[in-house]
């Protein structure tokens, strides 16, 4: 595997997002490719709690992509039917919308490379589009913490900026955008965020001060964040300081199923010959 | 439009086809657009390479990464044809090393049932045969009835060679039935389920050719016949078809690819456009390669080549490594980057990787060893995490090299080796549980500040024991409590990860064969047995800034390296050179999809032999610009006489005319 070299790095709301809370696990993670799984913390019930919101991803996108097929309800546990059930009656599929599951965006611009992946993008026939995104923590999470986060600023404005090319107009005006976290545990919590042109530069100027930030910085000044409590949870604490990784609190924890940057995984024969 | 490019390695077709994707999808969208490349090293490489201002999800695979994706898209359709019906929400993919450690199950209890006592082989290489049986089959899109009959055709009148292929296939055919009920897909599996299920259902094959407007293949060559025959099928779908076709680049097909095939399917429906010229390789390495083709396939005598700098001949192969480690500095003292040279060698044995490294490390250059056959157990953190993990959990009775315990002690508890070895006997001499050092009258002679360390080794061991725990929870809890206060190096957490990885991956596998008590201890056997590789982290300043030692296929796989400007052969007279494919119960060439002309035979065996030796030299020379060194001993790093041919096929039948003129 080689190791990717910074300035064809596209980066996500979670290296992003990993920047902001630690520079160094931004280093070691993006810079560096180690990869640490933070399964590798987990305890069963943990893991178990990971493994559910992952098929709840799983049963969304196959119905969104296979023209509302729904899993058999043998196969499901009776909270996946619940939820899935919700899920239905919040975005119900149908012909006349377009349905873009598990769709990724990437937007290469003067030098501000960012890549987007979305649960949902719903778009309507009238060129309005709402992304949504899943949540399956078991406390919701507030609007406010929602609109100012790295997740929300890199969804609208990838999708403003690349998205046109899925609209039946053209392009996407930053007004015909609005984002969405929808949890299945809460379901009647629904509440879109908007977006507006003066965002949109606002947006443009932060990310590419902070994509310029990381880049100029030295590899040795990627510093250890100083939050005891985030460094407490982290899976790269052991490295880091040598300390074991305490218990993550799913509850707290947003659960991060954006895999960019990983390798594909291949099988391949056992080398014969050399 | 259907259109192929036809070239050299360096001949420019993956830039061609890159510019067409560009084209294209500029015009649509990148999810209109289809490519297969190679290996994943190839798609990665592609997606870097693709540099649009806005992109869609790029629809950029490898074969199998593409059937892989479309299973778990499909499921649903595959589940509910096989044995029990709907079973499961999405399969299991099984990785190389539960699908291994499964079949060497399988054979351990046929054998001891008497089954292979006619095969000179452990039962683990006869279970990688019986795999690699499986894939070719699948590659090839053989049935069960094409299989048997050619296994046992090879067999002719030799019976005990026909029982072994009848308990072969019993088991092969076991393997298959056994990941078919469980929803456990290894790579021969998911070929078979993908060609047989989704590309003959007719609602799948309507969605899947209305999916693509554009087809690109990059190495056509290099994609065996089930690709083959998906890229056909796809191209009835879409409007416009791009591909690259590299004459020279058959080395792949001893691992299933197959380009004659690929002539066969492709040529007759395609525009050809034939591209010349190499950037990766010189006018005179190329001249150089036809004249030893010619020398080995047909004796025509090897005249002089100038792009042949040296010859270093030696009686011992210590010798040798010198001179080659001189040799290379002295290249880099003029000016050539050190990872423009590439040494190759047709095993890349400890005693080689050892001598070159320490020679040029004392000169302040370094080694960077592509070849994938290190044992992740050599890495010293991984072991250490397998012993502590054996120590605390005496109950697996599993049996533990007293080395491997010496390195851990020496290693957790920075002791000595004479003070590990001491203290090492005592935990054996305890049945594997640490002892109490007094009662052992060790406590002095460890001193006082490692006899603390140890009991609280000792400690966290005895706490660990009361623990139920998850392995790999528990693994981690090793590595973070024990291991990374001793600040390891990245290649050893590296390491670590991937030992811990891998037993998520072999449990979610274990769980549909074992009962669940048995996984952690099985995969502890399956460590012990060396199955797992240790995956090599490289930086793209690594790939710069070092000499390169490969094997030629590490070397030729390697996706991020387009050439180098010298290569140094080594161990010419080495007969690994002239190695075959065919193994007891495995061969290649006899489950291809091709109907034979002949039975198998030595001289078929030789021919075969030769020409794989051919593919592969003619690709490595294809990778080089500005000259090669041949290195040779007399007798081998075992003080073995060398006898291998390569040596006497290189060297040139002085006729007084140089290659060039």
């Amino acid at each position: 595997m080689l190791v990717r070299d910074i300035e064809k790095l596209y980066f996500s709301k979670s290296a992003l997002g990993c920047y902001d809370i630690c520079q160094l696990k931004f280093r070691r993670r993006y810079l560096d490719g180690l990869f640490l799984n933070s399964n590798w913390v987990m305890d069963k019930k943990e893991q178990d709690f990971w493994q559910l919101g992952r098929k709840f991803h799983t049963l969304a996108e196959r119905y969104y992509s296979r023209q509302g097929f729904i899993e058999e309800q043998s196969l499901l546990s009776e909270q996946l039917i619940t939820w899935l059930e919700r899920l239905i009656e919040l975005r119900p599929y149908n012909e006349e919308d377009i349905f873009l599951p598990e769709q990724e965006l990437r937007l290469n611009e003067d030098g501000l490379r960012l890549v987007a992946k979305y649960d949902l993008l719903y778009i309507t026939a009238q060129g309005k589009v709402v992304i949504y995104d899943w949540k399956t923590n078991s406390k919701p999470s507030k609007k406010e913490y929602r609109r100012k986060n790295i997740q929300t600023m890199v969804y609208r404005y990838v999708l403003a900026q690349a998205g046109g090319v899925y609209s039946p107009t053209g392009s996407f005006e930053p007004e015909d955008i609005s984002v969405i976290y929808w949890n299945p545990r809460f379901p009647k919590q629904v509440e879109p965020i908007s977006y507006h042109a003066q965002q949109v530069l606002k947006d443009q100027r932060t990310l590419e001060d902070k994509i310029t930030q990381i880049k100029n910085q030295d590899y040795d000044n990627f510093l250890a964040t100083t939050d005891e409590k985030i460094c407490a949870y982290c899976e790269y604490r052991p490295i880091c300081h040598g300390k074991r990784t305490l218990q993550l609190d799913q509850e707290d924890d947003e659960l991060d199923l954006d895999f960019d940057w990983d390798t594909v995984e291949e099988i391949n024969m056992s080398e014969g010959g050399f | 439009m259907q259109r192929i490019y036809v070239g050299p390695t360096g001949s420019g077709k993956t830039t061609i086809l890159q510019e067409k994707y560009r084209e294209k999808v500029k015009q649509s969208k990148t999810e209109d657009c289809l490519v297969f490349a190679k290996d994943a090293g190839d798609v990665s490489n592609w997606r870097l390479e693709i540099d649009l201002k806005q992109m869609g999800p790029l629809q950029i695979f490898s074969y199998f990464g593409f059937i892989q994706q479309e299973l778990k898209q499909y499921w649903h359709l595959v589940d509910e044809e096989l044995p029990g019906g709907r079973k499961s929400l999405e399969p299991t993919f099984m990785t190389v090393e539960p699908a291994h450690y499964l079949m060497s199950e399988l054979v351990r209890e046929a054998r001891e049932e008497g089954a292979f006592a006619s095969v000179k082989a452990t039962s683990e290489q006869i279970a990688v045969q019986l795999i690699d049986n499986l894939n070719l089959a699948a590659m090839n899109s053989l049935n069960k009835e094409q299989l048997e009959d050619k296994l046992l055709g090879w067999a002719g009148a030799d019976l005990d060679k026909a029982a072994a292929y009848e308990q072969g296939l019993e088991l092969m055919l076991k393997f298959k039935e056994l990941a078919r009920e469980e929803r456990c897909l290894d790579y021969s599996t998911l070929i078979k389920l993908y060609h047989q299920h989704l590309l003959n259902d007719s609602q799948y094959c309507q969605e899947l050719l209305g999916r693509y407007h554009y087809l690109i293949v990059d190495d056509l060559e290099k994609m065996v016949p089930g690709a083959q025959q998906l890229i056909l099928k796809l191209m009835e779908g879409v409007e416009e078809s791009y591909f690259s076709f590299n004459p020279e680049g058959g080395f792949g097909r001893f691992f299933g690819s197959a380009p004659e095939m690929a002539r066969e399917n492709f040529f007759p429906r395609c525009e050809l456009v034939e591209l010349e010229g190499s950037y990766t390789s010189s006018e005179r390495a190329r001249s150089l390669v036809q004249n030893l083709m010619a020398q080995i396939l047909e004796d025509q005598p090897l005249a002089e080549s100038p792009y042949i700098k040296d010859r270093i001949l030696t009686d011992l192969r210590g010798e040798m490594l010198v001179q080659v480690g001189e040799q290379i500095v002295e290249l880099i003292e003029q000016g050539i980057e050190p990872g423009q040279i590439a040494v190759i060698a047709p095993s890349v044995d400890q005693v080689l990787d050892f001598a070159l490294t320490k020679y040029l490390e004392d000169r302040g250059y370094n080694l960077l060893n592509l070849s994938s056959d290190r044992r992740l157990l050599d890495n010293s953190f991984a072991e250490a995490l397998i012993v502590l993990s054996l120590l605390a959990n005496p109950e697996w009775k599993l049996e533990l090299n007293f080395s491997s315990l010496l390195h851990t002690l020496s290693l957790v508890l920075e002791l000595d080796p004479v003070r590990s070895a001491l203290l090492s006997e005592e935990i054996f001499k305890n049945k594997l549980e640490l002892p109490d050092l007094d009662k052992v009258g060790l406590r002095a002679r460890l001193g006082f500040a490692n006899s603390d360390s140890y009991e609280q080794l000792k400690e966290w061991l005895l706490e660990q024991q009361n623990c139920d725990f998850e392995l790999d929870y528990f693994l981690g809890r090793i590595f973070a409590e024990l291991l990374a206060p001793l600040t390891p190096a990245e290649k050893d957490i590296l390491a670590c990860r991937q030992l811990i990885d891998s037993i998520a991956k072999f449990k979610e596998v274990g769980r549909a064969y074992w009962p669940q008590e048995e996984l952690n201890r099985r995969f502890m056997k399956m460590l012990q047995k060396g199955t797992l590789a240790a995956k090599v982290l490289f930086k793209s300043a690594d790939v710069q800034d070092q000499v390169l030692l490969s094997t030629p296929y590490s070397f030729l796989s390697f996706s991020h390296l387009d050439s180098v400007k010298y290569q140094f052969w080594l161990d010419i007279s080495n007969q690994l050179w002239l190695q075959g494919s065919s193994k007891e119960l495995s061969n290649p060439y006899l489950l291809s999809q091709r109907e034979l002309e002949e039975s198998w035979s030595d001289s078929i065996d030789r021919s075969l032999r030769k020409q794989q030796l051919c593919d592969y030299l003619r690709s490595l020379l294809g990778k080089s610009t500005q000259g090669l060194y041949l290195a040779d001993s007399y007798l081998s790093s075992r003080g073995w006489e060398q006898d291998g041919v390569l040596a006497d096929w290189l060297s040139a039948d002085y006729l007084g005319v140089s290659a060039d003129d």
